[in-house]
């Protein structure tokens, strides 16, 4: 997948598009193009232009799945969730994975990707059993990838090829801060505490 | 409108460990319908018969479906 900083923006200067949708007419003759890999600590160099992101890999490997025995498939209908919040699911769903709104971000943060991923699966009623869990491992995950925290620059959402909404990391915070309070009160719990 | 000629600074990098560094190159010729990919493919193809390293990039979505830009 294309990670390419072109002129100083990841994925060049069209908004909504990637670098393979990117064509040479948005330039002209003459034009000076600087060409540079997506800059990040938690997206090292392999080569010239190309990134790891296994760091991507590693916070979806953390919790960015439903555990859940599904055995055949269901009915497309079985399930009935209200049409505003599958809308809300797939919009989450459309991030690509491709690491824009890290290479925009001052501080290398991952909060939109990560925040994605946590509402895509939020807004679904499959996603509810594992839902805090979910939140505070992928969290986890990113912290321990190496990137950084958002400070609202929304850099992110501007970059972003597939116009993925900053609101997912006011979802995912709330989220994450629920589940730091249900781990503090199972432990007051398992202490004897009120 | 015509060909385009063009001048690239690209970030070079042998390897992760290794310092990199900008290198200007200029590409001539580029159709305006061509891709941006499709430009750094030509000047990889510059590269080649001059004997250099090409320079790598990601291409894998870009030539298999697009799938990260149709999705």
């Amino acid at each position: 997948m294309c990670s390419l900083v072109i002129n100083g923006r990841p994925h060049g200067p069209d908004a909504g598009t990637t670098t393979c949708q990117l064509h040479m007419r948005r330039f002209k003759d003459g034009d000076e193009i600087y060409v540079e890999p997506f800059r990040a600590g938690a997206f090292p160099v392999v080569r010239d232009l190309c990134v790891d992101r296994k760091a991507f890999d590693d916070i979806v490997a953390a919790g960015g799945f439903v555990t859940a025995n599904v055995g055949s498939a269901p009915d497309a209908n079985a399930v009935p969730i209200p049409k505003e919040q599958a809308d809300r699911a797939f919009d989450a769903a459309a991030c690509i994975g491709c690491g824009a709104c890290v290479a925009a971000c001052p501080n290398s943060s991952a909060m939109l990707f990560t925040a994605a991923k946590v509402a895509h699966l939020a807004n679904l009623p499959q996603g509810q059993p594992e839902r805090l869990r979910r939140v505070k491992a992928m969290v986890t995950a990113m912290d321990a990838a190496g990137f950084g925290n958002c400070s609202n620059h929304y850099e992110c959402e501007a970059a972003c090829p597939k116009g993925i909404s900053k609101d997912y990391i006011a979802l995912m915070n709330r989220d994450y801060a629920k589940s730091v309070f249900v781990a503090k009160d199972a432990k007051a719990v398992s202490d004897g505490a009120g | 409108m015509s060909d385009m000629n063009l001048t690239l600074h690209i970030w070079r990098q042998a390897k992760g460990t290794a310092a990199g560094a900008m290198k200007t190159y200029q590409v001539k010729g580029i159709s305006e319908h061509a891709s941006f990919l499709e430009m750094l493919d030509v000047l990889n193809e510059q590269l080649q018969e001059k004997g250099e390293e090409p320079v790598a990039f990601d291409t894998t979505a870009a030539r298999a479906s697009a799938a990260c830009a149709r999705w």
